[in-house]
């Protein structure tokens, strides 16, 4: 069973969300930081009249979080219909992924990890990780 | 009256459309005569207009929609089989309501329309149920009746149609198919069986033509004539000649106004919204642009703002919609109760928006049913007490402020205060010392806690302990606010705040350590910039509570840097926002205020709902997101119960042991003599011309708002030479509802008076002397100054109205 993801990376890591899921992908967004918030969330974005949450996908993944001055891209994605603005450091091509290609995560990545990464697809070009993108933006704390 | 004739009004419209419907489904029915889903929809028609009737005593109505309802009964439980002799019938009877609407609407009653033959035509076909189906109206025979139809109902061209609908679908039915045995049996009786019907018809459905002289009040006297508008109008003219001018309107009832889908109505709004933040863009960009684009943009802001309010109106419907059950339930709950009550209700047509009034019902229904079971005495009780044994339910709404206030009011026994406080200690919500340093007023606002409730007994109507804090939760779940007023012995009254609209708020945007941030304008009681200078010595501490003294109370601080974590403030100038969270009042230390506007509220994500500190989130101007402060969870977050009445605590033992600062009004009493009168004693300074005094016996009185109102003036009671004046100033003392003007020669200062310059030396009226700025100035005993000239002021210390509830 073949799957497309969309794919982007993060701290030089491949990562890939259904394409299904994903709304669009945006250049820079002014963010209005959310004081209080949980870690994780990078601020609210207005995105065409539209107040969207933005979420730093690095602190789920245990990376130190960026700036609040830093720009990166984004990727909206439609999480429990409700749209959520992933910060990424590069955008990159819509990939056709092959079940073949799967395989689950080693059992040495970390447990709060497994959470969010199903496994990876072996690509020629690399591996490319199989995001769980609700799990990745739900308690973002 | 009037009232009587909208609900009327409304009954029209709605049964004219439904009948509008019955006739298609009648129809539809005659070729489906198993969908039960028709018969449903038909059946609860017929009903409605049949309960409608009743309760607006229309009998002719109801009788006839009770005879047509008998035949659909059995229709709809299966026990008849639709044929078309039913159909027939059942289309009469719709053709006599409509009649009889007409006439209704015409002004003349039900007099219009002769119900009896049809009655006893639905009767016939009712008790033949078991005969077989004969009597069936063949075509030729429908045909002359249309035009007949047509004279009388003021909608004749739709009854045509439906008319030759109905004996078409008959006649088509065999073409169809011949072998169905029912539409078999209504070819034959097509063909054979004949007149008595049809004749009967046209006499009684139609008798217009027929006596258009005997019957004027009748809707359509005029015969022939296609145009619905006019007969009924004429008619109204002869019939009613007094009514004629209302009339038109009455005749526009069902083509004028139309029906729209809220969803609709949600979505314009919601664009509406968006177009007013465009606007509020372009206006920033137009700002100090060029001419031309500033005065586009000053267009584009007035055709929003039009916008804006008319799409809002579309959605807006009197509070009267949700007030008309209440006479009903006042008259079941205290006939429940054993109370006789008198229902006022004042203001029935301020309207709200649609939501707002769905989500205001229940909380109306619980307070009348709280001012009932509770509020209002029993008589007995009542004609003890000295009241009237009727008791008062009044309810008002009005605008106010761009809110509108819906009061629940009684004139019954009131909520004691000192009650309140011992159940607040027994259910262990408050501490004994809590309670102790309470204001009234913050006593009463503990029955907003959840579970907290004061009646003795509980009673299948209220007193389950479930009340008031749901009524809250409700409103304030639509940025309302409720509070209470309450006067022992003399009755409560429950105030609900209520924003027109949900989508569209006023809020003040303010700025903290770099971003902006919306308040709610309903929680903002006012703002204290402080400036540099004064910065330092204002904001001072009770421990390590920041607080500042607004007008000589305590204000506990919170800044919202702190809150959020920030960096401490650099800048010198700051701004307080006074805001009112339910029970408590507190100031929120913000960098500047930038401006007030109207904000489009957007949802947060619920991701962050559980932060508790944000009621939203909106867009400015330069497409910014900014966070709206959820002033009640502030309040929550930043000052816990405890810490507020703490710092109630620390401020009463402050101003009982400490007493060193207060700020009084410094007066000229002429002669160069100065009196200072504690400032928390000033209401108000006023001036008035000097002939506003008038004299009630020896004294002197003039008319302040409304109510006489004692003078004192200080000169003459102090001593002093008093100069003659055209003008008098007026220092205006008030405690509850009462005043007394104190004049006094000029207005000098507001200072601060140090308690340890004070010295004993004082003469009659006076508490001492002092030294404030650098003059001898007399403390005024203002008490006794009061005393003089109303003896009896200080008698009534229940009519105490605190000043808390007062500010709200």
């Amino acid at each position: 069973m073949s799957r497309q993801l969309a794919t982007f990376t993060v701290d030089g890591a491949r990562y890939g969300v259904d394409v299904l899921l994903v709304r669009e992908a945006l250049r820079f967004q002014a963010r209005t930081p959310v004081p209080l918030a949980p870690a994780g969330v990078a601020g609210l974005v207005n995105l065409r009249g539209e107040v969207v949450l933005a979420v730093d996908l690095r602190v789920r993944l245990g990376i130190e979080p960026l700036g609040e001055d830093a720009n990166p891209m984004m990727v909206v994605v439609q999480v429990d219909d409700e749209p959520i603005s992933l910060l990424v450091d590069e955008v990159g091509d819509v990939v056709d992924v092959d079940e073949a290609q799967f395989e689950t995560p080693p059992d040495t990545l970390p447990t709060e990890l497994r959470e969010v990464i199903r496994g990876a697809y072996k690509l020629p070009s690399g591996l490319l990780l199989d995001l769980d993108v609700t799990r990745a933006t739900a308690h973002t704390s | 009256m009037e009232d009587m004739d909208d609900i009327v009004h409304e009954f029209l419209v709605e049964s004219r459309e439904n009948l509008d419907q019955l006739d298609s489904d009648l129809v539809a029915l005659e070729t489906t005569p198993g969908s039960r889903e028709l018969l449903g929809s038909i059946f609860r028609t017929i009903h409605t207009i049949k309960g409608t009737s009743g309760f607006l005593a229309f009998g002719h109505l109801e009788r006839l929609t009770h005879a047509g309802e008998n035949l659909l009964v059995e229709l709809r439980d299966g026990r008849r089989e639709m044929d078309v002799r039913t159909t027939n019938v059942l289309l009469r009877m719709v053709d006599t309501v409509r009649a009889l609407l007409d006439s209704i609407q015409a002004g003349s009653g039900e007099a219009g329309a002769d119900i009896d033959p049809v009655v006893s035509a639905l009767e016939l076909v009712l008790a033949g149920a078991d005969e077989p189906v004969a009597a069936v109206v063949p075509e030729p025979v429908v045909e002359p009746e249309p035009e007949a139809v047509a004279a009388a109902a003021s909608s004749p061209k739709r009854v045509r149609v439906k008319r030759a609908r109905a004996a078409t679908s008959g006649a088509d039915k065999p073409a169809a198919g011949g072998s169905d045995d029912e539409s078999g049996s209504a070819v034959d009786t097509m063909s054979s069986d004949v007149p008595p019907e049809p004749a009967e018809q046209l006499k009684d459905v139609v008798p217009s033509p027929h006596h258009p002289v005997a019957e004027s009040t009748r809707p359509a006297p005029t015969p022939p004539v296609a145009e619905p508008a006019r007969p009924s109008l004429e008619s109204a003219a002869t019939a009613a000649p007094a009514k004629s001018a209302a009339d038109p309107e009455v005749t526009r009832a069902s083509s004028d106004t139309i029906r729209v889908d809220v969803d609709l109505l949600d979505a314009l709004m919601r664009q509406v919204s968006e177009l007013v933040l465009a606007r509020n863009a372009i206006s920033r960009l137009a700002d100090g642009g060029d001419v031309d684009l500033t005065r586009a943009s000053q267009r584009l802001s007035l055709i929003a703002s039009e916008l804006q309010e008319g799409v809002m109106k579309t959605r807006m419907q009197p509070i009267e919609h949700v007030w008309t059950k209440v006479p009903r339930m006042v008259r079941d709950l205290s006939a429940a109760c054993g109370r006789q009550v008198r229902l006022e209700m004042i203001g029935g047509d301020t309207e709200l928006d649609r939501s707002l009034l769905e989500a205001v019902k229940d909380p109306l229904t619980h307070l009348i049913r709280n001012a009932i079971d509770h509020g209002i005495e029993a008589p007995e009780t009542r004609t003890a007490a000295g009241k009237a044994a009727q008791g008062v339910l009044s309810l008002r709404a009005y605008h106010a402020g761009g809110q509108v206030v819906v009061e629940v009011g009684d004139d019954g026994k009131g909520i004691d205060p000192t009650k309140v406080a011992a159940k607040a200690v027994v259910s262990g919500v408050r501490t004994e010392a809590q309670v102790a340093t309470m204001a009234p007023a913050d006593l009463l606002q503990l029955l907003f806690l959840p579970g907290f409730s004061t009646a003795e007994a509980v009673t299948n109507v209220s007193g389950r302990g479930v009340g008031m804090d749901v009524v809250r939760t409700k409103i304030e779940a639509i940025g309302g606010t409720v509070d209470v007023d309450s006067v022992l012995g003399k009755g409560t009254t429950w105030r609900l705040r209520i924003p027109l609209t949900l989508a569209i708020m006023p809020a003040v945007t303010v700025l903290c350590d770099g971003h902006t941030y919306a308040i709610p304008q309903v929680s903002l009681l006012e703002l204290v910039a402080l400036d540099a200078e004064t910065q330092g010595q204002a904001i001072e501490y009770v421990r390590s509570a920041a607080v500042y003294r607004l007008r000589g109370e305590l204000l506990p601080l919170v800044d919202l840097r702190e809150v959020f974590g920030r960096s401490a403030r650099t800048e010198s100038r700051s701004v307080i926002a006074v805001l009112q969270a339910d029970t408590v009042r507190f100031g929120l230390l913000v960098d500047t205020v930038s401006n007030t506007e109207e904000i489009v509220v957007k949802p947060l994500s619920g991701r962050l709902k559980s932060i508790g500190m944000y009621a939203g989130a909106t867009l400015m101007g330069d497409g910014q997101v900014a966070l709206i402060l959820d002033v009640q969870g502030l309040a929550r977050r930043s000052l816990a119960a405890e810490s507020v009445d703490h710092a109630r605590a620390s401020q009463a033992a402050e101003a009982a042991v400490v007493h060193e600062q207060v700020q009084v009004l410094v007066a000229g009493i002429g002669g160069s003599r100065r009196v200072a009168i504690p400032l928390s004693a000033v209401t108000r300074l006023e001036r008035f011309p000097n002939s506003v005094l008038e004299h009630v016996g020896a004294r002197e009185v003039m008319q302040y708002r409304g109510s006489i109102t004692p003078v004192v003036r200080l000169d003459r009671l102090l001593g002093s030479s008093p100069e003659i004046r055209d003008e008098i100033i007026v220092v205006v003392y008030s405690r509850g509802a009462r005043s007394v003007a104190i004049v006094v020669d000029e207005i000098v200062d507001i200072v601060d008076d140090h308690a340890g310059a004070h010295s004993e030396l004082g003469d009659l009226g006076l508490v001492g002397s002092t030294v404030l700025k650098d003059r001898v100035t007399e403390l005024l005993d203002v008490e006794a100054a009061v005393a003089m000239a109303d003896p009896s002021f200080f008698d009534d210390a229940a009519v105490l109205l605190d000043n808390d509830l007062v500010g709200v």
